[in-house]
C-alpha cells in the first residue's frame, strides 16, 4: 500500500462459514482488508453482508457453529492461528470493541464508574484515589464531565450516555485498534450525531486505528478515511471515502448511494434497486450483485470477479467498470440535481380528526405523559408525517387511533365515528371503523404469524369483509399483485420471505379490508437501505392508485420529506411544529426541529 | 466489558460441544423409545411367555436359557413381565402429559391472552394447587377410595395441570404483545379465532417439548405410586410394582429388581432428552429470522 503509515491490521482471504445442522453456509467470501495506524476504516453493508461477523472474526468472538479461515495479522501474530490465551491478552489492551446496543452491553448491576475502573490497566501501588481520578478523566474524555454520573447505574442513564460509558470502558486499556459495530444505530438522530462526532474526535486525538461498521453510507462517509463496501459476503468496492462518495465505481455502491433518499428535496420517483439481497452461498461463483444489476452481462455470472485496482487506492470488483463508468457518473450527477417535485397542497375533506388527545402510562415508580393535549387532522387522500425521536409519543398516537391503546382524554373522530373508546362502540360501528383505518407495523419479522401461509393470512383478512370463499383465492392474487409480489407467494410462509417482502405482505393484509386511512408506524426503518426505497415507492403508488390517506410515523426526516404533504414534529409528547413539509424542513422555527435538521447537516461538514 | 466476552466465549465452547454430542444421544433416546413402543404394540408376539404364567417350581431363579432374566417369587418370567409392563409405563404417563396440557392450554391461553379477572382467578387456582402436596393427596385419595390406576392417572392430570397452565400462560403473554397479534386485533379478527387459530399454533412447539418432559416425570411418579402399592392392581405387570415386589429377591435373582428400575430410568431419561432437544430446536427456529 502506498501510504507511509505502518499497517496495524492485515486481513487476507478471510472466509467465514456457518456450520448449521447439515450443509455449511458461506457468510463471508475472500475478504481482504487492512487498517493502518491512526486510520479509520469503514465496513459498509446491509444485513446479511457479513460485516459484523467479519469484525467478530478478527477478535475471535464468533458465535458457536461459525468458523473463520484465512489470515488475520495483528503485528506479526496471526489471530486466527493464535491460542485463546494469546487472543485474550490482546483483547481490550490492543484491540477493543464497542457494540451496537448500549442497553445490553453494560452490566446492569454495576455502577458506571466500576465499568471503567475494572478495565484500567493494573498498576501496582497506585492508591484508589488516583484510580478514581483516572476513571473520572476517562469519563471526561467521552464527554461526561459531572462526577456523579460515575455513581449511577446504567439504567439511570440515557442511551447516548450509556454508549459513552461503554466507549470509555473499551478505551480504558488504550487499545491501538477499536472496532465499533454500529455504535450509533440504536440511538436517536441528535444523539447519534454527537456520539459519532465524539468517536471520530477521540480516534483522531489518540491516533488510534478504527474499524467502523455501519449499514449507513452517510455516516460512514462522515466518520471514515477509507471504506469497504460489502455485499452478500463479498467485497465489491473499496476506496477513500471522499472519492467513493463523489464517484462510486461499483453498481451496488452507486445504487446504495442513490436509494438513500435526500432530506433536502422531494424526488418525483425514488431510485430503487430491484430484488433483495441474496444469500452469500447463492452468488459464490459470480458477481454477487449481478442478479440485481442493470448492467449485467454474461461474463458477470461466469465467475467471481476479482478486485481490480483502478487508480490510486480505488478498487472495484466490477468487471465492466471501465465500460460503464461514464454512465454511472452520469446517473449519479443526474440524481444530485434531480428536480424537486412540488408537494400539492391538499384541500380535501377531513377524514380523521383528533382533538386534545392525551395519554399517560402509569408505571410503578412514576407516570409517563406519552401524549399531552395533541390535536391534528388528516384529509382524504392526504399524507401526514409525524416525526419525533424514540419516546416522543408518536407511536402511542398511532396505537390510540387503531384502538390498541386507550386514550385518557380528548376525542378521535374517524370518518364520522367517535373512535375515542373502541370498547364503547357497537360491534357494527367497530367493524366499520376497522375497515376505515388500518396499521402497518415497524418490524416485518414479527408482524406476520410465522406458521401461517401468506395466502391463508390474506384470506383470513378478506373473510372479514364478507367475501365468499370462492372469490378469496383470486382476490389474494390481486392483493399480492398490488403490492408487487408474484401469486406463488400465497403458498409460502413468512420464514421464506425477505424483510421487504414481508412488509409488502403486511401492507397487503391491511389493504384487504379496503381501509381509507393507513397508519404507518416506522414501516421502513427495519429494512435494508436498498429495500427501503422500494417499499416507500410502493406506498406512494398505493397513495396515488387507491387514494389512501397516510399517517406516516417516522424518526427519519428524509422519509418524511419523500412521503408526507404536511408534517407534525413531536417532542416529549407535544407538537412543537407543524406545517407543509417543505416549509418545516427548509425553514424550521422551533429550536428542536432546528437541532434535528442541524444534526443531519452536520455529517457533511466534518 | 471486554471481560464479559471471555467468559461468554467459554460458554460458547461448552454449548458447541454439547450440541455436537447431542444428536448422537438423541439417536439413542429415539431408539429406546422405539423399542418401548414396540413392546407396547407387540407385547404378545415379543414376550417369550405369558406374563402371568406361574411356575412354582422355578421360583426366584437367576437367568437361564428358558428365562433370560430369571423368574420372580411366583416363578413368572421377568423378561415377559418387563415387556408387558411397557403398556402401563406408556399409557398412564401419556394420558397424564396430554391431559395435563389440555387443561393447561385452555386455562393458560385464557389467562395469558384475556388477562384481568380471568387471569387472576385462574392463577389463584394455580397457586392453591401449588400449595397442596399433590403426590401425598393422590396417595391418600387413591388409598382410601381405592380407585386404582385410572383414578391415579386422573389425579395426576389435575396435579400436573397447574404447572402446565403456567407454562402456556407465560408463552401466551410473550406472543400476545407481538405485532402479528396486534395486527389481527386491528383487523377485527374475533378473539376466539386469535386464540385458537394463531396463539395455539405458536405456543405448540413449547408445549410439545414439555409434553415429553411431563411424560418422563409422570412415568417416574406413577412408578413411585406403584412402588408404594397405589395404582395398578396386584398381578398386572408394571415396572414400579415389579421393583417393589422383587426387591426381596435381590440376592436370589438381582435382575428381577434391577431391570424394571433400569427400564424406568432409561425410558424417562430418553423422553427427557428428546424433550430438551426439541426445546432447543424450536427455540432456534423462532430465533432465526431469515
Amino acid at each position: 500500500m502506498t501510504d507511509g503509515r505502518a499497517t496495524l491490521l492485515d486481513v487476507e482471504n478471510l472466509h467465514i462459514v456457518a456450520q448449521g445442522n447439515g450443509t455449511p453456509r458461506t457468510i463471508v467470501n475472500r475478504l481482504d482488508l487492512c487498517v493502518r495506524r491512526g486510520e479509520t476504516v469503514g465496513i459498509v453493508g446491509e444485513s446479511g453482508s457479513g460485516k459484523s461477523l467479519s469484525a467478530r472474526a478478527i477478535i475471535k468472538l464468533l458465535p458457536p457453529g461459525v468458523s473463520a479461515t484465512g489470515k488475520v495479522y495483528f503485528g506479526d501474530i496471526d489471530l486466527l492461528q493464535a491460542t485463546e490465551r494469546q487472543v485474550q491478552g490482546l483483547r481490550g489492551r490492543h484491540i477493543s470493541m464497542v457494540f451496537q446496543d448500549p442497553f445490553t452491553t453494560l452490566n446492569p448491576l454495576k455502577r458506571c464508574g466500576e465499568h471503567i475502573t475494572e478495565m484500567l490497566l493494573p498498576v501496582n501501588g497506585v492508591p484508589s484515589s488516583a484510580r478514581r481520578a483516572e476513571m473520572l478523566r476517562r469519563l471526561a474524555e467521552v464527554g461526561i464531565s459531572e462526577p456523579e454520573a460515575a455513581e449511577r447505574y446504567p439504567f439511570q442513564l440515557s442511551g447516548g450516555m450509556r454508549q459513552r460509558v461503554a466507549l470509555a470502558a473499551s478505551l480504558a486499556k488504550d487499545p491501538e485498534l477499536l472496532i465499533a459495530d454500529e455504535p450509533s444505530s440504536a440511538l436517536d438522530v441528535t444523539t447519534e450525531a454527537e456520539v459519532l462526532k465524539l468517536i471520530r474526535s477521540i480516534q483522531k486525538a489518540r491516533g488510534m486505528g478504527m474499524i467502523f461498521i455501519t449499514h449507513n453510507l452517510t455516516t460512514a462517509f462522515a466518520v471514515c478515511d477509507r471504506i469497504y463496501v460489502l455485499y452478500a459476503g463479498s467485497l465489491v468496492e473499496t476506496g477513500p471515502s471522499k472519492s467513493l462518495l463523489e464517484e462510486p465505481l461499483h453498481p451496488y455502491s452507486l445504487g446504495l448511494l442513490l436509494s438513500d433518499p435526500p432530506v433536502d428535496r422531494r424526488l418525483a420517483k425514488l431510485p430503487t434497486i430491484e430484488g433483495s439481497v441474496p444469500r452469500a452461498d447463492q452468488v459464490r461463483d459470480q458477481c454477487p450483485f449481478a442478479p440485481r444489476c442493470r448492467w449485467r452481462a454474461p461474463e458477470c455470472v461466469a465467475g467471481a470477479p476479482p478486485l481490480v485496482n483502478l487508480e490510486g487506492e480505488r478498487w472495484s470488483a466490477c468487471i465492466r467498470v471501465r465500460e460503464i463508468r461514464a454512465e454511472m457518473a452520469r446517473l449519479a450527477a443526474q440524481a444530485r440535481r434531480d428536480e424537486k417535485s412540488i408537494e400539492q397542497p391538499v384541500n380535501s375533506q377531513c377524514i380523521l380528526e383528533v382533538t386534545h388527545l392525551s395519554k399517560t402510562f402509569h408505571l410503578r415508580s412514576h407516570d409517563v405523559h406519552a401524549v399531552k393535549d395533541v390535536s391534528f387532522q388528516i384529509g382524504e387522500n392526504e399524507s401526514v408525517g409525524l416525526v419525533g425521536e424514540s419516546g416522543s409519543g408518536k407511536t402511542t398516537i398511532g396505537r390510540c387511533l387503531v384502538g390498541l391503546e386507550q386514550a385518557d382524554g380528548g376525542t378521535i373522530r374517524i370518518s364520522g365515528i367517535d373512535a375515542s373508546d373502541y370498547n364503547r362502540l357497537s360491534t357494527e360501528e367497530r367493524q366499520r371503523l376497522r375497515r376505515t383505518i388500518q396499521i402497518v407495523f415497524q418490524d416485518p419479522y414479527s408482524s406476520l404469524d410465522p406458521w401461517q401461509t401468506i395466502g391463508s393470512c390474506l384470506s383470513e383478512a378478506l373473510a372479514l369483509v364478507d367475501m365468499p370463499p370462492s372469490e378469496r383465492k383470486q382476490q389474494v392474487e390481486s392483493l399480492l399483485k398490488r403490492v408487487g409480489l408474484p401469486p406463488e407467494y400465497a403458498n409460502r410462509r413468512p420464514l421464506a420471505l425477505s424483510g421487504g417482502e414481508r412488509q409488502r405482505v403486511a401492507i397487503a393484509r391491511a389493504l384487504a379490508v379496503r381501509p381509507r386511512v393507513l397508519v404507518c408506524d416506522e414501516p421502513v426503518s427495519a429494512l435494508d437501505v436498498s429495500v427501503q426505497a422500494q417499499v416507500l415507492e410502493l406506498f406512494r403508488q398505493l397513495h396515488a392508485e387507491l387514494g389512501l390517506s397516510y399517517l406516516f410515523i417516522t424518526h427519519d426526516l428524509a422519509v418524511v420529506r419523500q412521503m408526507a404533504d404536511r408534517v407534525y414534529v413531536m417532542y416529549k409528547g407535544e407538537f412543537v411544529e407543524q406545517g407543509p413539509v417543505a416549509a418545516v424542513l427548509d425553514h424550521p422555527q422551533h429550536p428542536y426541529t432546528q437541532r434535528l435538521i442541524a444534526s443531519l447537516e452536520e455529517y457533511r461538514n466534518w | 466489558m471486554s471481560v464479559q466476552p471471555l467468559t461468554l466465549r467459554q460458554n460458547f465452547v461448552a454449548v458447541t460441544q454439547l450440541r455436537r454430542r447431542l444428536p448422537f444421544l438423541i439417536w439413542i433416546a429415539l431408539a429406546v423409545i422405539f423399542f418401548v413402543l414396540l413392546a407396547v404394540l407387540f407385547a404378545e408376539q415379543l414376550a417369550p411367555l405369558s406374563p402371568n404364567t406361574q411356575d412354582l417350581i422355578l421360583r426366584a431363579k437367576p437367568p437361564s436359557a428358558e428365562h433370560l432374566l430369571g423368574t420372580d417369587q411366583l416363578g413368572r418370567d421377568i423378561l415377559s413381565r418387563l415387556i408387558f409392563g411397557a403398556r402401563a409405563a406408556v399409557i398412564g404417563p401419556l394420558l397424564v402429559a396430554v391431559g395435563g396440557f389440555t387443561i393447561g392450554i385452555i386455562l393458560g391461553l385464557s389467562a395469558g391472552y384475556l388477562g384481568g379477572n380471568t387471569d387472576s382467578l385462574i392463577m389463584r387456582w394455580v397457586d392453591l394447587m401449588y400449595s397442596l402436596p399433590g403426590l401425598l393427596v393422590t396417595l391418600v385419595i387413591v388409598g382410601i377410595v381405592g380407585g386404582g390406576y385410572p383414578l391415579a392417572v386422573l389425579l395426576l392430570i389435575i396435579y400436573f395441570s397447574p404447572a402446565d397452565t403456567r407454562i402456556v400462560r407465560a408463552e401466551a403473554l410473550k406472543q400476545r404483545v407481538l405485532p402479528y397479534v396486534e395486527a389481527l386485533r386491528t383487523l377485527g379478527i374475533p378473539r376466539r379465532q386469535i386464540i385458537f387459530r394463531h396463539l395455539i399454533v405458536n405456543v405448540m412447539p413449547i408445549i410439545v417439548s414439555y409434553i415429553f418432559l411431563d411424560f418422563a416425570f409422570a412415568l417416574v411418579t406413577l412408578s413411585a405410586l406403584a412402588y408404594l402399592g397405589v395404582g395398578v392392581p396386584p398381578g398386572v405387570p408394571d415396572w414400579g410394582r415389579m421393583l417393589f415386589e422383587n426387591q426381596t429377591l435381590i440376592f436370589a435373582n438381582p435382575w428381577a429388581a434391577i431391570t424394571p428400575g433400569i427400564a424406568i430410568v432409561v425410558t424417562a431419561a430418553s423422553m427427557n432428552l428428546i424433550g430438551n432437544w426439541l426445546f432447543e430446536v424450536f427455540a432456534h427456529r423462532t430465533e432465526v429470522r431469515m
